[in-house]
């Protein structure tokens, strides 16, 4: 046993570990993204004999998982949650199946949010597909957790979802790291078709088997030793608290910071909720708060709510991430409300101050140097009146370049692009479509819409912004690529070959880096679509990531000065948007920041006067800050 | 010695390996140590905030910031010291810093104290400030930046680390720089120890 500092994401892959897990699978996502990765660290380090790979989305991620546990493996599949969007068609379905070695997803959710397109709960999710769930309030927990997961799953041959939020994922913690025993079990896969292959009929038999064992799984959490109670009286208390997660960790510190004493109800299994744990808690105060993250999945499963406030009543925000400033702000009020607590001043000083200090907002923008700028610039020279269908990745970033008009989810960039030209077509009208999409993005989810739309007759021009790796969540190989998650090679299923094989006639593959060919391979792409034969034409714009691989830059560099001729126009810095091109307000001239930039020589192109040039004696600039970190 | 560090900066500057270095030594010297890290889209260019509480499991008695828990985040105005790698991250996280706390401030603008002077901040928050890429550049690594300002942190009275303990985990770390990190370490105590030095 020895301790170490870890983050959330690392602690759950230390459990999965030393619960014996022998298939790990997961498609990367923010802030799922680092369970992976640690596994394989682990499997190295301690020799294990286990399949880890970054599948093609998070559907074939949890099918491949499930496979394996039907073959009495224990499997676990990591994603965010709106992967489980992706992957709910086969966990619906498994849970009537159910599994054989256990299986377990770690499902990360993001109240805020932080990194998602929306803030839905993946405990209500668990509800919905009647699968059982637990809620870790820090990464101790968590990593406890995770190797329970694997126990439930096998005691009661059910999926399980370990559901930690951001606040536990990327929360660093000290924990303890138990031994680790290599354990080998057979592969066998037992034949049984009224199960595994279940008609209708015997669907209804594994429902009705379902609901049993979800009455197993309840009276199991009565006793369970993630559900804790402080502080109970004999007396009726004024207000109790039951709360989940990181608002229960939060809630904690702050009902210690007011002093006060009151019944708290911890619960680390949501669902199947224990109800009569529950409601007996909920009988012995006279109001209770509940408190849990990012909706209402405790609250609404409870018997009686007369007494319960929460997220339905509106006493907790029904958007949003339970901040320690929200919770101390509801909790001052109720315990104030129940006279167990003196009204208290505000707590932050200087809140007011900051504010009225205006500060520059600090969005995020793509890297300095980074290809899609460049792909970007290009197509807004080249098209300055189309509708832009973007997508999910880095590159949903070229909103500030104003090429990305919509943002949806994985792949929607080809769907919505064949949805808005179907409408302009009715009308008889040409309008100019763009569709922008990332390489992993492509293979995650973009395939099935190109088919679709070739077959269909739809036309738009189809950019994939191919820069050879998932740069978002931290670089994971795709499956363009001939590197598989441990290192090991894999063939390479190639782009073009896909395209192709969807039936697109017209594919370019171009350097957004070499701007006068990529505008002249865009151009043609537009002329296609506009063909009297013509239909979806595909530019694949391939650069490698610059945070990714610098070795191209690194052989090339092109270090830049803006010339005295420099009127402050500004063009560069609002249509190139390069964050190491700055305007210094003494001079009125545009500089470039030393710090940050990256000598790619891109912004050349980004002032049409011409007053950005190379600069003669090209020198690297040494610990740039955007250097791989 | 209990605490709560709020790390503020930009993505890029390095926040991420100043807490990882807080924390992994804070666990060094049998604290228990929790706290939250900014990833993703945020990561971008964007303001990066880490939060970083330190607690001995040995003295149950509550900081002057309250009872540290197993929360991750800080409450805004409850953190004992604010390090931030850049001027306008300071005074974006400034709601987090108590009454009494330290802001640790990376900057170049000799004005920044006046500045905080005239808004009457001073008489109620410790300012100390140091201009830590100067020194970086001294040394031929900007990206040092960010540890030359642990270093100056590190000589704050009541800081929860000790400089030898930090030093200690630096060389522990096991990256390739180690060396050049200890050196830039060393530049910012010295920085925060010699009156003469331009810290502003
Ligand atoms: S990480 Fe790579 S792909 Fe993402 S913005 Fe930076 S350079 Fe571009
Ligand atoms: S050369 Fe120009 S475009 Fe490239 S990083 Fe430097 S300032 Fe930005």
């Amino acid at each position: 046993m020895t301790q170490a500092v870890v983050l959330g994401n690392e602690a759950i892959a230390r459990g999965l570990i030393e619960a014996g897990v022998q298939v790990m699978t997961a498609y990367p996502g923010t802030p799922s993204s680092e369970i992976l990765p640690a596994v394989l660290t682990w499997k190295r380090r301690l020799q294990l004999n286990i399949h880890v790979e970054w599948s093609v989305n998070e559907k074939v991620a949890l099918e491949v998982a499930l496979g394996a546990s039907w073959a009495g493996k224990r499997a676990a599949v990591a994603m965010k949650q709106v992967g489980l969007n992706v992957a709910s068609d086969a966990l619906l379905s498994a849970a009537y199946t159910g599994i054989v070695g256990g299986l377990v997803l770690i499902v990360c959710d993001d109240p805020g949010p932080h990194s998602s397109q929306t803030e839905q709960d993946t405990r209500l999710f668990a509800l919905f597909a009647k699968v059982p769930v637990l809620d870790p309030a820090t990464p101790r927990e968590a990593k406890a957790m995770a190797h329970a997961a694997f126990t439930l799953s096998e005691q009661f041959r059910v999926p399980v979802i370990l559901r930690p939020t951001v606040r536990v994922s990327h929360a660093r913690q000290n924990v303890t790291l138990a031994d680790v025993a290599a354990r080998a079990r057979p592969a066998h896969f037992k034949k049984e078709p009224a199960r595994w292959a279940a008609t209708p009929r015997h669907r209804l038999l594994l429902h009705e088997e379902l609901n049993r064992k979800l009455e197993t799984v309840e009276a199991a959490f009565e006793s369970s030793p993630f559900n804790r109670q402080s502080e109970l009286t004999a007396r009726r208390s004024p207000l109790g608290v039951i709360a989940c997660g990181v608002p229960y960790a939060s809630a904690r510190e702050l009902l210690d910071e007011f002093g006060v004493t009151i019944p708290v109800l911890k619960i680390g299994t949501v669902y199947p909720l224990p109800r009569k744990l529950a409601s007996d808690f909920v009988a012995r105060c006279e109001t209770v708060l509940v408190l849990e993250e990012p909706d209402a999945a405790v609250e609404l499963q409870l018997p009686d709510r007369r007494n319960v406030h929460g997220r339905l009543d509106g006493t907790v925000p029904n958007a949003g991430e339970l901040t320690p400033e929200v919770l101390h702000a509801i909790l001052a009020r109720l315990l104030t409300k129940a006279a167990l607590l003196a009204p208290a001043a505000p707590a932050s000083p200087w809140a007011d101050f900051a504010k009225s200090l205006a500060l520059p907002a600090r969005p995020p923008r793509l890297c300095p140097g980074c290809s899609h700028r460049s792909a970007f610039y290009a197509l807004r020279r080249i098209f300055p009146s189309a509708l832009y269908a973007g997508d999910i990745g880095c590159y949903t970033l070229g909103t500030n370049l104003r090429a990305v008009d919509t943002c949806l989810d994985m792949g929607a960039s080809i769907t919505i692009a064949t949805g808005l030209y179907q409408a302009y077509r009715l009308n008889d009208e040409q309008q100019p479509i763009v569709a922008s999409i990332g390489d992993s993005t492509f293979l995650h989810s973009g395939v099935t819409g190109l088919a679709n739309a070739v077959h269909t007759g739809a036309r738009f021009v189809l950019v994939i912004l191919d820069n050879g790796t998932t740069a978002m969540t931290g670089f994971q190989p795709t499956a363009d690529d001939t590197r598989l998650a441990d290192g090991s090679r894999g063939p390479r299923v190639a782009i073009p070959k896909l395209v192709r094989a969807c039936g697109v006639r017209y594919l370019r593959e171009s350097d957004p880096y070499d701007q006068g060919e990529f505008r002249a391979a865009l151009e043609e792409a537009a002329a296609f679509t506009r063909d009297d034969d013509g239909g979806v034409a595909v530019v694949i714009a391939r650069r490698p990531c610059v945070l990714y691989d610098r070795s191209p830059l690194d052989a090339q560099p092109i270090a830049v000065e803006v010339t005295d001729e420099c009127d402050g126009c500004k063009y560069c810095l609002v249509a190139f948007e390069c964050p190491s091109l700055l305007l210094n307000p003494a001079t009125d001239k545009v500089e470039i920041d030393r710090a940050t930039c990256v000598d790619c020589g891109q912004c050349i192109d980004g002032c049409y006067k011409g007053f950005i040039i190379e600069k003669e004696f090209a020198s690297p600039v040494p610990g740039s800050l955007f250097r791989t970190p | 010695m209990n605490g709560k560090l709020l790390l503020a900066g930009i993505g890029g500057q390095g926040v991420l390996f100043a807490h990882q270095l807080l924390a992994r030594c804070a666990a060094e010297q049998g604290y228990d140590v929790t706290g939250a890290e900014t990833h993703g889209m945020s990561q971008r260019g964007g303001a990066v905030v880490s939060h970083v509480k330190i607690r001995s499991p040995s003295s149950p008695q509550p900081a002057p910031s309250g009872q540290l828990g197993d929360a991750p985040l800080i409450r805004q105005g409850t953190a004992d010291f604010l390090i931030a790698f850049a001027e306008t991250e300071a005074l974006r996280a400034l709601p987090f810093l108590r009454r009494g706390g330290t802001l640790v401030v990376n900057t170049a603008s000799p004005r920044f104290l006046d500045d905080m002077t005239r808004a009457g901040l001073d008489e109620h928050v410790t300012v100390r400030a140091l201009d830590a890429m100067a020194i970086a550049e001294r040394l031929g690594r900007r990206s040092v930046a960010n540890v030359v300002l642990l270093g100056f942190a590190s000589t704050c009275r009541a800081f929860p680390l000790t400089g030898d303990a930090l030093r200690a985990a630096l060389q522990g770390h096991g990256s390739k720089s180690w060396q050049s990190n200890l050196q830039a370490f060393d530049e910012g105590v010295r920085a925060g120890s010699d009156p003469h030095e331009p810290s502003h």
